[in-house]
């Protein structure tokens, strides 16, 4: 089977401080799957969800090396036109704010209307009235001529799920789609994607920082670290049977609804300064089962024993 | 304020050093003109009137003989003094008055802001004219109405900042420590308003400049025979076609220190900018 | 002992339109709120947004005025104290660090406000060395070395920044600490640092805390009570444990729903 993405050995380097966003991550999503990545600041996922659309500002960017395959061909080295058929069409989007990702000054339906022109074969009002109900959005017809600020900040987010699945993706990337919204709002959104993904066999790329939002919505999570990934596998096992350190003892770390201890068991540290890391493992710092060889290399995503479908990079790892 | 963080901006860099060149040179010309000039810029010699560039007098002399390279570099204290002094006039009732606006809100904010409305109806050379129309025209009064007449853009400006400022959580946080309003004004709310300050005051001295120079060369402003680019240009213009220095120096040291300090305005506000926002 | 007692809290702001400005209608922030607080207990205020508790927060904080209902501390109402007696009492730890301390001071000078005006409430008088003590004093209280005094803000992480304003708070000496959404602007391998350091100074300072989240999972880990407010009324109220394991209104049951089954 191949995989609809192939991302190998990915290296992305920020002018800014000469910092390595992300260092040498190479992961797979298949046809219709989807792939949680999870981290904290620093932890490179942002930016390789962005590199997949070359999206990262070119003025910030000091040095992009490895291979990005979509399909088969590599979108680093795509030419302009075809990477812009690409995005919106394909690959599409989804990120953090809606309100900055939607034009204010056009109506909703003139913007879903844009990208029916570009990638769906031209503008097509009843196909935009059939994508607003598709993502729930009750009287389609108001919505269609409203304005972005006329919208609550979950509508405005369902406008840009309609927008990106109606160039009909096979993969949708979602930065950080619910972080900006209500708590009882994210649920909703995110069950959507959830539905979206299903009826439209989609591949899904979920980044997050708050890991309690993959466990239920993705077929796989991969967690990185300081620009690396750490850990990968299906969902259910990494979270109830994390390898690496960091997953462990961030999962032990947080609280939950029945409480066991008075403190909890909280991590030493903090994310590193990606212009200052340590040499070897950038986990070593904080991590309880260091030993030397931590420090002289770092270690390598390997397979987990008796797991095919896993992986962690730690030197404690058989 | 860290200067050193480069933005690496294409053009931007080398006309920003370009202008900081050009206002240090003013600013070296006008310490340095009691030394720096050949001769007295007062000192007539009926004898060389009206000379043409030469080896003795590398700008010329005028038609009373003096000579052209030192009165351009007294002229250069005159501006100088005047850009300074009137701009630190405008900054500092401009402040003043956009804090206590921005800050206090009410009343306060709305009749202030109703007498910088007012102000800004009129032209302000206007009221320059009718000012010095009744004062006796010497530096100090052309330096005071020209502060006094350009206050309120900062004014605005600073009311802006000080609105975003405000509301941000370490101003409530410092409040909420009972901390009492001048250090609040002071310690908190002022180094984060002037940026854009410094950045206004800085273009604000080429404006400066040119008013003083068309006060000058209306005979409102630094009266002959003490030299002031202004009067110089005016005196010049009488021999435009005979004697083409009298007007081409004085023109070209006004026309280069504006440009200085615009390019040096600029520069400043490209760096301060975007990083006071994200800082 | 009751430290705080809230009766019938109501705060309405009013929106305005047209060049006049008159009044077209009003926005009930806040309805009829009332609780208790007892002392050195902490007690959470959940609700989403919208629901009236940052507007409950900020009228604790003495950074607003209610319309309605009143504000007792030890039985006195809280118009009695002014602006300082009441900073003395109540400091308020907000929820992104990096907006809440001052970037251009150093936290020495951050920290040292605080004292200082925690020795004028005192009517004492401290010598340079004695803040100074004070000062690393409350520094290794919150975890940070002696010499983190002499960096900016800027330098340090989200973790250590809200360290810091946590610091800046306790330097006024308050007995009510008001931590709006403490760690949600925080990674999530820092938070337990700092839920854990939160329920450390407690203790140790017997501090009353109310705690403003979103986060169920927070509230239970870090709170006694908790009050569920939703379109600025009270939802329900009730020791935690027992809200959360049987919840009896809308508004509580949405907010469990919001927690991911990881977390349960």
């Amino acid at each position: 089977m191949t995989a609809l993405l192939e991302v190998r050995d990915l290296r992305v380097e920020y002018r800014r401080g000469n910092v390595a966003a992300v260092r040498g991550v190479s992961i797979d999503l298949a046809p219709g799957e989807s792939l949680g990545l999870a981290g904290e600041s620093g932890s490179g996922k942002s930016t390789l969800a962005l590199s997949v659309l070359r999206l990262l500002a070119p003025e910030a960017v000091r040095a992009v090396t490895g291979r990005i395959l979509f399909k088969g061909r590599d979108v680093l080295t795509l030419a302009d036109r075809e990477l812009r058929s690409l995005r919106g069409g394909a690959v599409a989007t989804v990120f953090q704010d809606p309100f900055s990702a939607l034009n204010p000054v056009l109506t909703v339906g003139e913007q879903i209307e844009e990208v029916l022109e570009l990638h769906a074969g031209g503008r097509n009002p009843a196909r935009v009235r059939d994508l607003l109900a598709r993502v729930r959005l009750p009287e389609p017809d108001r919505i269609y001529s409203s304005y972005p600020h006329q919208l609550s900040g979950g509508q405005r987010q369902r406008v840009c799920l309609a927008m990106a699945v109606a160039g009909g993706p096979e993969l949708l990337i979602a930065d950080e789609p619910t972080t900006a919204l209500d708590v009882t709002v994210q649920r909703e959104i995110l069950d959507l994607l959830d539905s979206l993904r299903r009826d439209l066999g989609m591949a899904l790329l979920l980044v997050t920082h708050n890991i309690g939002l993959l466990s239920e919505r993705t077929d796989r999570l991969g967690i990185m670290y300081a620009g690396e990934l750490v850990e990968v596998g299906p969902t259910r096992t990494v979270l109830s049977d994390p390898r690496h350190p960091y997953t462990q003892g961030l999962l032990k770390s947080l609280p939950r609804l029945t409480k066991t201890a008075d403190r909890l068991p909280a991590l030493p540290g903090q994310p590193p300064d990606l212009g200052r890391l340590p040499a070897g493992c950038p986990f070593r710092p904080r991590c309880p089962g260091a030993f030397d060889r931590c420090e002289k290399e770092s270690p390598v995503l390997r397979p987990v024993q008796g797991a095919a479908d896993r992986a962690a990079a730690c030197h404690l790892l058989p | 304020m860290n200067f050193f963080r480069r933005r690496g901006r294409g053009a931007g860099r080398p006309m920003e050093t370009l202008g900081a060149a050009l206002v240090g040179g003013l600013v070296l010309a006008a310490i340095l003109a009691p030394w720096a000039a050949p001769a007295d810029p007062l000192r007539q010699d009926l004898t060389h009137r009206l000379e043409a560039p030469s080896a003795r007098h590398w700008m010329g002399t005028d038609d009373l003989g003096r000579d052209v390279v030192s009165r351009i570099l007294y002229g250069a204290r005159v501006s100088l003094t005047v850009g300074a002094l009137a701009v630190g006039l405008s900054v500092l009732l401009g402040t003043l008055v956009g804090l206590a606006g921005g800050y206090f809100g009410g009343w306060v904010d709305a009749v202030l802001m109703r007498l910088v409305d007012v102000l800004l109806c009129f032209p302000s050379i206007f009221l320059i004219l009718m000012v010095i129309a009744f004062l006796e025209p010497n530096i100090v009064h052309i330096m005071a109405i020209i502060g006094l007449t350009s206050w309120m853009g900062l004014a605005r400006l600073v009311r802006a900042e000080t609105l975003s400022v405000r509301d941000r959580d370490f101003v409530w946080a410092a409040r909420g420590l009972g901390l009492s309003t001048p250090r609040l004004l002071t310690v908190h709310i002022l180094p984060h308003v002037l940026s854009p300050v410094l950045v206004a005051a800085t273009l604000g001295v080429g404006g400066a400049v040119m008013t003083e120079s068309a006060l000058s060369f209306l005979g409102l402003g630094v009266q002959p025979p003490s030299p002031s680019w202004g009067n110089m240009l005016s005196a010049g213009k009488d021999y435009i076609h005979l004697a083409w220095w009298l007007t081409l120096f004085p023109g070209l040291a006004i026309f280069l220190t504006v440009l200085g300090f615009n390019l040096l305005g600029e520069g400043l506000r490209d760096r301060l900018d975007p990083r006071l926002s994200g800082q | 002992m009751t430290l705080l007692e809230v009766k019938s809290l109501s705060k309405t702001y009013a929106v305005e339109a047209g060049i006049f400005r008159r009044r077209v209608g009003a926005v009930k922030a806040l309805e009829g709120v009332s609780f208790s607080l007892e002392s050195g207990r902490s007690l959470g205020l959940v609700g989403e947004s919208g629901s009236g508790k940052t507007t409950l927060a900020r009228i604790l904080a003495g950074f607003l005025e209610a319309d309605g209902g009143s504000v007792l501390w030890e039985g006195r109402p809280r118009e009695s104290f002014s602006r300082n007696e009441w900073a003395s009492r109540v400091q308020m730890v907000f929820q992104d660090p990096t907006a809440s301390l001052n970037p251009k001071l150093r936290v020495r000078t951050l920290l040292d406000e605080a004292l200082g005006q925690r020795a004028r409430w005192d009517r004492t008088a401290l010598s340079g060395r004695e803040l100074k003590e004070r000062r690393i004093r409350l520094l290794n209280d919150v975890g940070l070395p002696p010499d983190a005094g002499e960096a900016y803000p800027h330098q340090f992480s989200g973790g250590q920044k809200q360290r810091i304003a946590i610091a800046r708070a306790l330097a006024a000496g308050p007995r009510l600490l008001l931590a709006d959404e403490p760690v949600s602007s925080l990674d999530l391998s820092v938070q337990a640092q700092i839920l854990n350091l939160l329920a450390d100074l407690r203790e140790k300072f017997n501090l009353a805390v109310i705690l403003i989240s979103h986060d169920l999972t927070v509230v239970r880990q870090l709170t006694d009570r908790v009050l569920v407010l939703a379109g600025g009324r009270s939802a329900e109220e009730g020791e935690t444990a027992r809200v959360l394991a049987a919840p009896q209104s809308p508004a509580t049951r949405n907010l469990l729903a919001a927690v991911p089954a990881l977390l349960r």
